[in-house]
């Protein structure tokens, strides 16, 4: 099976993580090839919210990638041929009490020596930002960078520009497996026949573990799944994306069971998605209201007005989760010519572009602007000579 | 938390067949929790004028005899004014979680929450004055008021006829009534289309009734045509009919009639959250978005324990749903143990019934298919989605850019995000997206939610909703 040459390079996916991947691999002058088995943004990518943001990470590698992908957003937003309503509102992680505003506060000063704005307020100044959160609240941290966007258009708007630079679009097919070429590059099996290329990047989001065996390796990818409930248009009732300062230890706690905490924002038609859940279950997609209790139960802490608020409807999706939460980009250490971007768990559309610039540096030979080492797939392989100890 | 109400059938919608359902198990000694939305009993088809006069009307007087008696049952619990936003299955059972903050255990359930119309959209649709002919007649029977003085009826299937010759009755001037569909010659020959039409003899004399009724005030009565754009300033105004090619793809003849009113429906779309939130297996309708809840010969679903009867189980009728809802009674009232009490017709009778209403339905069915040309009649600035404002030309966009089903559809446009979360909208979507995508209805989803059957609010859930 050689596989007739389709492209330089097959992306994986036309999710948020992919159409990125598609539109710098094209700019870089690669001949650019997408393949989807549903349509854009078919997977996670239209089942999250859309933030963008520099508050939730901790001080380390991934806040590096979130500062650089936030400023390659606000140029992507200048220039897609879509208006995907990027909007910096701006973040607020509101701490209950001193101890929890000590842990806001700590988080915030290693953050600004990463080079994150960030401002402390006192509850006079809360109040003042967001009017109708509880008045018992002890204060926040103001994150100016953070920022929202609508990824479902702004994965159509990155495909849209990719296939003006030349990117071919191959909806409504399903890669299944594939092998390394002799030479270089690979042959991929699809639903509509094999296709061949000099390289190929697994951007299938929580489905690139399984992507990634067909292809003869192995990454430690678990869909995580999140749920959100969405209410009724209300005009202009919250104003800034609003989150409990415990989310971050909720994102690290790796219990399989329940991880929650409140977080509250608006979109542009005036409906509140309220979340974040986090829960290992595999790919269920069976309702859980007892999840839904919880959400409730947490946002009316944060806005006790929300009590006569209506939900219409509620949805999840399945976060693309790495063991130790960081993103899984670059080479594959086993298969040449298999590239990964994937593992973003809950970040994915804020990084989605800094993902995308690693991913063309790597495969065009160029030096990244930001170090890719902590986020090689090859920390999971197993250490050289691992195999000969048992 | 409050407390749990306990019952062993609870019984959701209080439609014919609800009623049915609710009355045999009561019948056979069970108590029963029946739970409808609005204030009365009766669902649509025996939809009571309410007088909002508070607490206090009684919610069985204007239903017909056999029905009355769910009033004062001892063994009927009635949830009325309450909608389950929810339903699951918990140990020993099911719970209801209701708008009211209430929730209910049942050892079995019944759905039987009916169906929604059909609306496909047309120019000029979302002024006052154009709205679905089952609208028209819940004013009339809900509050006794008139949709409007010059109406003109539109649309597909057997219901246009009594909701036109009630507004006749009620003295509006109804313009014309138009069935899109056209009797194509040799469609009474297929297979079961004669047959069931004439295994209802009583059907067919209660169509012809309204028939006439409609004939003796000289209202026209056009086959072939369909209402594709309506105007005016802040109000229906004028109506457009044209005489629809075949499939529908554009007119011949066209002529605007001056009304202040139009009543568009193509017939009903079960509405299926509850049955899904439940895990009951569906199956899809033949040429018809959305689908229906598969049942066995007891209306069992493929859940243990949950019973399906009436719209929801595919549409039928208002007959066949009541005897439906008996059949499923009766078999959730045995699956809680209950057998004795009073007997009532045998089931065998019950089901050679059954089966005459569901052959005339699908003849029926067979006689009015929406043309896939239909949407010839839109225009760019047409709006397909009314809360959000989607435009026509935004739905063909989207599936230009890739989009492949209706989520996609729904992400890239906005299209059913609103209000009423694509209950309105999203059948006729599925129509329009399947055709712009050269794909077939059950490949290209629907939007129907499983977790919030209805609008709760976040209090009632942080307040109902403890862990499953
Ligand atoms: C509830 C929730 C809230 C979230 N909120 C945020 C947030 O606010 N900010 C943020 O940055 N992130 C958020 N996320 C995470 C973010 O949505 C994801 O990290 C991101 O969407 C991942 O994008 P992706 O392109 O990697 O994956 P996906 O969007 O899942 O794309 C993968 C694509 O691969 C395709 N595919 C899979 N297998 C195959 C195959 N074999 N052949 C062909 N195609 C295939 C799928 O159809 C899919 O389209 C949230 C996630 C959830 C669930
Ligand atoms: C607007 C409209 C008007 C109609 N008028 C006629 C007519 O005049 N003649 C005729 O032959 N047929 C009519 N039909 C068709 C009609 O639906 C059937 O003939 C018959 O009423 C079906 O009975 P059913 O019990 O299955 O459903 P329905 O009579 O529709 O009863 C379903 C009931 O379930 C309730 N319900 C649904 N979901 C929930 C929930 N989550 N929580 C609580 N309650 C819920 C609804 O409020 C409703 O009362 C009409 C249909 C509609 C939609």
């Amino acid at each position: 099976m050689t596989g007739r040459h389709t492209a330089d390079v097959i992306v994986i996916g036309a999710g948020l993580v992919g159409a990125c991947c598609a539109l710098a691999l094209s700019e870089a002058g690669m001949e650019v090839c997408v393949v989807d088995r549903r349509g854009p943004a078919g997977g996670t990518s239209a089942a999250g919210e859309g933030n963008v943001l520099v508050s939730d990470k901790l001080a380390g590698p991934e806040l590096a990638l979130a500062l650089r992908s936030r400023r390659l957003w606000d140029e992507l937003g200048s220039r897609l041929p879509l208006d995907f309503e990027l909007e910096a509102k701006g973040g607020l992680v509101v701490g209950r009490d001193e101890e929890e505003m000590a842990a806001i506060g700590d988080l915030a000063d290693r953050q600004a020596a990463m080079g994150v704005e960030v401002e402390r307020l006192g509850p006079g100044d809360l109040a003042r930002a967001e009017p109708l959160l509880a008045p018992d609240l002890a204060g926040a941290a103001y994150y100016p960078q953070d920022a929202c966007l609508q990824p479902m258009l702004a994965t159509a708007g990155l495909l849209a520009a990719a296939d003006r630079a030349g990117a071919r679009l191959m909806l409504g097919i399903e890669a299944a497996g594939g092998t390394a070429r002799s030479g270089a590059g690979m042959t991929i099996s699809t639903s509509a026949g094999v296709l061949g290329a000099g390289a190929v990047v697994n951007a299938a989001g929580p489905w690139s573990g399984e992507v990634a065996r067909g292809l003869g390796s192995t990454i430690p990818v678990k869909p995580r799944r999140g749920s959100i409930l969405v209410t009724e248009p209300l005009p202009l009732a919250v104003r800034h994306k609003v989150y409990e300062g415990d989310y971050v230890a909720a994102v690290v706690d790796d219990a399989s069971s329940l991880a929650c905490s409140a977080v509250v924002e608006a979109t542009r038609s005036g409906t509140l998605l309220i979340g974040s859940s986090r829960q290992f279950v595999g790919f269920d997609a069976t309702p859980d209201v007892g999840v839904l209790g919880e959400l409730a139960r947490r946002a009316l802490r944060l806005f006790p007005f929300l009590s006569r608020v209506r939900a219409l409807r509620t949805y999840s999706g399945f976060r693309p989760a790495s063991p130790d939460h960081l993103p899984i980009i670059g080479a594959d250490p086993a298969v040449p010519g298999l590239w990964h971007a994937t593992g973003h768990e809950g970040a994915g559309v804020g990084l989605a572009p800094a993902t995308a610039e690693l991913i063309a540096a790597l495969v065009t030979g160029t030096t990244p602007p930001v170090d890719p080492g902590p986020f090689s797939p090859s920390r999971f392989a197993p250490a050289p000579g691992a195999r000969c100890n048992g | 938390m409050t407390p749990p109400l306990s019952v062993d059938v609870a019984v959701i919608g209080g439609g014919p067949a609800g009623m049915a359902a609710a009355s045999a198990a009561t019948g056979l000694g069970c108590r029963v929790g029946l739970v409808d939305s609005y204030p009365l009993l009766g669902g649509q088809v025996h939809r009571q004028a309410w007088r909002r006069l508070g607490a206090g009307q009684d919610p069985v007087a204007g239903l017909p005899r056999r029905f009355r008696g769910l009033g004062a049952d001892p063994g009927v619990r009635l949830h009325l004014g309450s909608s389950v936003w929810h339903a699951r299955q918990v140990t020993g059972g099911f719970e209801l979680l209701l708008t009211t903050g209430e929730s209910v255990h049942a050892g079995a359930v019944v759905l039987a929450t009916g169906a929604v119309e059909l609306v496909l959209p047309f120019p000029g649709w979302d002024l006052p004055g154009a709205m679905t002919p089952g609208a028209a007649q819940a004013l009339l029977k809900g509050q006794g008021r008139l949709a409007g003085r010059r109406v003109v009826v539109a649309g597909s299937g057997p219901f246009l006829l009594p909701v036109a010759a009630g507004l006749v009755r009620a003295g509006a001037t109804v313009v014309a009534v138009a069935e899109a569909s056209r009797l194509r010659p040799g469609v009474l020959g297929r297979p079961g289309v004669w047959r069931g039409l004439s295994s209802s003899p009583a059907k067919l004399a209660e169509g012809a009734g309204y028939l006439s009724a409609l004939l003796r005030r000289r209202v026209p009565l056009l086959a072939g045509w369909a209402v594709t754009a309506c105007r005016g300033r802040s109000q229906v105004e004028e109506v457009r009919l044209s005489r629809l090619a075949p499939d529908w793809a554009g007119w011949d003849r066209e002529r605007w009639v001056r009304a202040d009113t139009c009543c568009v429906g193509y017939g009903f779309v079960p509405s299926m959250e509850l049955a899904r939130a439940l895990g009951c297996g569906e199956r899809p309708r033949r040429g018809l978005p959305g689908s229906a809840v598969v049942v066995g010969p007891d209306q069992s679903t493929s859940t243990g324990g949950v019973f399906a009867a009436g719209e929801v189980c595919g549409i039928s009728g208002a007959a066949a749903a009541e005897l439906e809802g008996l059949l499923a009674g009766r078999a959730a009232a045995c699956w809680v143990g209950k057998r004795g009490g009073r007997p009532g017709p045998p089931t065998a009778s019950v089901r050679r019934r059954l089966a005459r209403q569901r052959s005339f339905a699908v003849a029926l069915e067979q006689l009015g298919r929406i043309g896939a040309g239909w949407t010839a009649w839109l225009e760019d600035e047409t709006p397909v989605c009314r809360c959000e404002e989607t435009t026509w030309a935004k739905v063909r966009q989207a599936v230009g850019a890739g989009a492949r089903d209706l989520r996609g559809v729904r992400g890239l446009t906005r299209a059913g995000m609103g209000y009423c979360q694509g209950r309105v909208c999203g059948p006729a979507l599925a129509l329009a997206v399947a055709g712009l995508a050269g794909r077939g209805l059950a490949e290209v989803g629907d939007l129907a939610t499983r977790s919030i059957a209805w609008p709760v609010p976040l209090g009632t859930i942080a307040h109902s909703a403890g862990p499953g």
